[in-house]
């Protein structure tokens, strides 16, 4: 009679490690809508450090002039259009091509993927054509839509009607 | 510019997204793709060679390729909302990437396959220690799985309020489904919350 917890009876059964005690029961976790605002910014402090992506990126860059950041940091999905003096001012090779693409409404990745720049590039060339006004920026994505009651229910709405 | 989501009534619509995560193989890009209203784009991370420009396709396995790639798709939802799928790579190699990614998700789905269960165990520490809410989504191609879903909970050991539920990556109304089982979480967390 091991009055231990649950014995793994099923020898087949993967337990995923370092968790091999059944999950704690924290009663302050369940369904708190404590959206750790602050952990993206302690991920990112070690992680996205233009070094920390080690030193084979150097190329990509030359069309950044070096930089790994732009004035702004703007999410992956930011989306942004051509503005009429983008469409009429004349501009770099890859310039033009990113203004040609967003003249319809386009996500920072879909840059990205599009014209194959590098994620992290199309970052800061997106970033610095909003700044000197040749694309527009759209609506900023919502830091914190996932606590909004009433903006998940559209959502979950819309989806359902797909 | 603050955290609220704007009313996006004449406006340019709200991007949000969700990130789609597990082991490779598992089925992320076709779940993606199941939903998405275009082909599966792929954005590269920053980690490529002095090779820029030339398609590595073909290559995946040549280490020295340090390429991360993500796909992704989009989902219109309506004239104010634009659903965006991220795809992550399923090593811990690429985690600060992820840290990038994640900022501003609304939540994620960490696919699972039963046979090679252990592969999706990275994605769930990651969300777990970033406070991620995910659902477990067991892809059954062909309801082909060998293990049921409280052997799936068991072994993936997740707090008793994650759903784990069954998914077939290919169909887009499964995936629907799924989407709307990451969404029931999210609005019982907010509801909680808002309770508070």
């Amino acid at each position: 009679m091991s009055p231990s917890p649950k014995e793994p009876s099923d020898d087949d059964v993967l337990i995923r490690p370092f968790l091999a005690v059944p999950y704690p029961t924290d009663p302050g976790v369940n369904g708190t809508g404590s959206h750790p605002t602050g952990h993206s910014r302690a991920a990112r402090a070690g992680a996205a450090s233009p070094e920390a992506n080690d030193g084979l990126e150097v190329r990509p860059y030359v069309m950044t002039g070096g930089r790994a950041r732009g004035g702004t940091d703007l999410p992956w999905e930011t989306l942004v259009i051509t503005s009429s003096y983008g469409r009429t001012v004349k501009a770099s090779f890859e310039i033009a091509g990113i203004l040609r693409l967003c003249e319809h409404m386009q996500s920072v990745a879909e840059v990205s993927a599009h014209l194959r720049i590098p994620i992290g590039v199309a970052r800061v060339l997106v970033a610095d054509l909003v700044s000197d006004g040749r694309l527009e920026a759209g609506t900023p994505p919502p830091r914190h839509a996932a606590d909004d009651v009433e903006f998940i229910e559209r959502l979950m709405q819309g989806v359902a009607a797909l | 510019m603050n955290g609220d989501a704007p009313n996006g009534a004449g406006r340019t619509p709200i991007p949000v997204k969700i990130i789609v995560s597990g082991g490779f193989g598992v089925g992320k890009t076709t779940a993606i793709g199941a939903l998405s209203e275009i082909d599966p784009l792929t954005t590269e991370g920053a980690m490529t060679t002095a090779s820029v420009g030339i398609d590595d396709r073909g290559q995946r396995d040549q280490k020295t390729t340090t390429t991360v790639a993500f796909d992704f798709g989009r989902v219109t939802i309506d004239a104010s909302i634009v659903l965006y799928m991220f795809g992550t790579p399923g090593q811990d190699r690429f985690g600060f990437m992820w840290a990038d990614l994640m900022d501003g998700a609304l939540g994620g789905l960490v696919l699972v396959d039963t046979d090679r269960i252990g592969d999706c165990f990275v994605a769930l520490d990651y969300f777990e220690k970033i406070g991620l809410p995910f659902v477990v989504a067991v892809n059954q191609f062909e309801g082909r799985s060998n293990l049921g879903l409280e052997q799936v909970r068991e072994s993936v050991n997740v707090d008793p309020h994650v759903p784990v539920v069954a998914v077939d990556a290919r169909d887009r109304e499964s995936m629907k489904q799924l989407v709307l089982n990451l969404l029931q979480l999210l609005l019982r967390r907010a509801r909680a919350a808002t309770a508070n």
